[in-house]
């Protein structure tokens, strides 16, 4: 019997990945710098240490928590009689964010997310990840990466332009009037930026799943679905 | 360490992997395993809430394209898909296996009911058709059993002049509570899980659930390869299942025929993790999906649509001119909150109008891109799905938009919507109030993240091809590369069936067995 390793033997698989991702990261590096012109350092450097450092959960949760308000609209005096603090325990009882490791991109996510300034400039593991996602289909040239990452940062520029005329100049979405909080969110869902995009849709997801999963919600919109139970007494 | 010698060996029991599995029981006296990734959930533990029900979905329901735009759902349980789908039953559409016939050299599959296909008294196409329906019961409901949201679907197009039909079903004494997808709790859906599962058990088939299937062990014989078996792994069995025929831990089967019936994701991710040849670039490659489109309406007073049957009518009108279909589809409110577009106060207003919501689906029969495919991720464990609607697609969904679009409006909703958030025409979101904004669709872009396209139909990705250049298996299903194995369920079509694909998948299924019960001595040298 023959005694290779498997394919589908993950944990070394994971391991041996690392070397390699670590090569595509210097690589975007590269594309990114070149998309960037290396204009702002500053920003780049904030992005970088939101992505080598693990965030604590003291750092996201206020994140999660304006998120959520963002997204539901407690200000309704027909929403639920749910308070934002029963949302995000279930949401974090039901992704449990704090424990499980593959969570941790997006715990890094949320931390890019709430680093406003940094929406202008085209942050390291947004181009990264869009690099990616691009790729995926047919392996382009470098510089048409950089071409089209110019061209998608230009676009987000003129969103953000919009966005700072109304709201001042708070740094934080965390520290952000509701208002403003949910118009820089719907910056994401309008970027150019695939990956941007998939933030904002992972992020409504997940609250949306939090909220309507729950019965006080069924109530509040009449849905009388969920709250019967098969007859217990049927033969099966 | 389980240690099991068998005959045959199936992966999967979905769709093809059950009706294999009883098929093959009833035809030959060959020991049959027949295993399966998921748990063994029955009626008993499926309950109304959504989001619990998630188990019965692969990956949790989060299995999606490789850049997150489209979720993919597949069954992952005992019956696979059919335990969750929502039990629309289309024959096979003559007209594509011609098209198979012509283009990608298929033999075989006659129609004809007289037919001895191989020389197998009886092996034809119409009798394995006539025998599936049958045991599973397929038949259109009454009248009384069409729902508010299907009887909107049905007035908006009898408005326009656009035709409509009723679904046949494979449902017995349903009591219409709505909640298909959360799998059947009144054993009344009559998926593989309530017919062929058990028929292939009481015909003494091995049935191993929670079985991640790492490998086919492949034996060099002859200058070529052959299949000898699997080697995989039993996880230990989840609360709400029933109970495991073997212990947790590492198992083989060593079998004279492999069959993969996995699934049109799942079974090109096992042969590329087995190492499967693939000389020609055709393994996992041509992935269609049927990429499915919602149309929203905002009905002037209430329904309550996701009571009743989910599916009842729907319309072919357009499959022969533009290659899509109109299907009533109704969600609940985890699935409604996620796809209706925006978020705060314009979406809740939209949830707080649920019982008014109506909705039916765009389902596009989906052109073979080879670029569009499934790969073996090693790093994560999982399969990759890298899938984008191709530009000819694209215009032909515009279409399939601005028609259903003109079709909820005629219904009599007060607004038509679609799952986007771009900005076409004036309109700064896809939300229509007149008939007439409806052609502002023809400036959808349908960019990934932007407008929710969704999808529960992988097919085509290891493909029947007497060349073996355009596909990875024969009309027989057998690997042109690998004696001893076969593949018989959606990967092996070579493109879109050209319509829900249930009952094509347990067609060829019952066909392919019968042939093989016939054939055994191909696989016994």
């Amino acid at each position: 019997m023959e005694t290779r390793p498997p394919l589908w033997a993950t944990a070394d698989a994971v391991t041996a990945a690392a070397a390699p991702s670590r090569r595509k990261f210097l690589a975007t590096c590269a594309v990114l710098a070149f998309a960037a012109g290396c204009r702002s350092i500053a920003s780049n450097s904030r992005s970088t240490y939101a992505l080598i450092h693990d965030p604590h959960p003291d750092d996201y949760r206020p994140i999660v928590r304006g998120l959520i308000e963002a997204v539901l609209a407690f200000e309704d005096p027909r929403f639920p009689k749910v308070r934002v603090e029963e949302v995000q325990d279930r949401l974090l009882a039901l992704f449990p964010l704090e424990a499980e490791a593959r969570y941790v991109g997006l715990q890094k996510a949320f931390m890019l997310f709430d680093d406003v300034e940094l929406f202008p400039d085209p942050a390291l593991p947004i181009v990264d990840a869009e690099g990616a996602a691009v790729d995926a289909r047919e392996r382009e040239s470098a510089a048409a990466l950089a071409a089209e990452s110019r061209d998608k940062v230009a676009q987000d520029r003129v969103l953000y332009e919009t966005f700072r005329q109304g709201q001042g100049t708070e740094a934080r979405f965390s520290r952000l009037p509701l208002a403003a909080r949910r118009h820089y969110l719907e910056l994401w869902g309008g970027s150019a930026f695939v990956v941007r995009r998939q933030f904002y849709g992972s992020v409504k997801s997940l609250v949306m799943i939090a909220a309507y999963s729950h019965p006080a919600f069924w109530e509040a919109i009449g849905y009388g679905g969920g709250s019967f139970q098969p007859d217990p007494t049927s033969t099966r | 360490m389980t240690h099991i010698d068998a005959d045959i060996v199936i992966v999967g029991s979905g769709a093809a992997g059950g009706v294999l599995a009883a098929t093959l029981a009833e035809h030959t006296r060959a020991r049959i395993v027949l295993l399966e990734k998921g748990p063994h959930y029955t009626g008993r533990f499926f309950t109304p809430r959504e989001w619990d029900m998630r188990v019965l979905y692969a990956d949790e329901g989060r299995r999606s394209t490789d850049d997150g735009a489209i979720p993919v759902r597949g069954g992952e349980c005992v019956g696979g898909g059919t335990t969750v789908n929502v039990a629309l039953s289309f024959d096979p559409v003559r007209s594509v296996w011609d098209d198979w016939r012509s283009r990608y050299g298929l033999q075989a599959f006659s129609f004809d009911a007289t037919a001895n296909d191989y020389g197998v008294a009886g092996l034809n196409m119409a009798t394995c058709l006539a025998e599936v329906r049958r045991r599973i019961n397929v038949h259109t409901p009454p009248d009384d059993a069409v729902n508010d949201n299907n009887r909107a679907l049905e007035n908006g197009c009898r408005a326009l002049g656009i035709t409509t039909r009723r679904f046949a079903l494979n449902m017995r004494e349903c009591v219409r509570c709505g909640h298909c997808s959360e799998g059947c709790a009144y054993d009344a859906k009559q998926g593989t899980l309530l017919t062929y599962v058990p028929d292939a058990v009481a015909r003494g088939v091995q049935l191993i659930h929670h079985c991640d299937v790492g490998e086919i062990v492949m034996e060099k014989k002859g200058g070529g390869l052959q299949a000898a078996g699997i080697r995989g792994r039993v996880r230990p069995t989840v609360a709400g299942s029933q109970p495991n025929t073997v212990a947790a831990g590492a198992l083989r089967v060593r079998a004279r025929l492999v069959i993969v019936a996995a699934g049109a994701v799942e079974s090109p991710s096992l042969l590329v993790r087995s190492r499967h040849p693939d000389p020609h670039g055709t393994l996992g490659r041509g992935l269609v999906l049927h990429p499915s489109l919602p149309i929203i309406g905002l009905m002037p007073r209430e329904l309550s649509n996701y009571q009743g049957i989910t599916g009842t009518v729907y319309s072919d009108h357009f499959y022969a001119s533009h290659g899509f279909y109109l299907e009533c589809l109704f969600g609940h409110p985890v699935y409604g909150s996620t796809v209706l577009p925006t978020i705060g106060p314009e979406h809740f207003e939209m949830m707080l109008a649920y019982r008014r919501i109506a909705g039916f689906g765009v389902m596009l029969v989906d052109s073979v891109d080879p670029k569009n495919r499934v790969e073996w991720d090693a790093v994560t464990g999982k399969p990759r799905i890298v899938y984008r609607v191709a530009e000819s697609d694209k215009h032909r969904l515009r279409f399939a938009a601005r028609t259903g679009i003109e079709i909820m409006l005629a219904a009599g909703a007060e607004e038509a919507l679609l799952p986007s958030e771009e900005a076409i025409g004036p309109l700064p979101r896809p939300r229509f109030r007149q008939a007439a904004e409806a052609r502002y669709c023809q400036e959808l872009r349908f960019e990934p993240h932007r407008t929710t396209i969704t999808s529960a139909h992988c097919q085509a990705t290891l493909k029947m091809a007497e060349d073996p250049r355009l596909g990875t298996l024969s009309s027989r299903g057998e690997s042109h590369a690998v004696r001893r194995l076969v593949v018989c369920d959606s990967s092996a079509f070579p493109t879109s069936c050209g319509a829900n694909p249930m009952l094509s998948i347990m067609t060829l299924a019952r066909y392919q067995a019968r042939r093989i019960a016939a054939e055994m001595a191909r696989y016994e040298s």
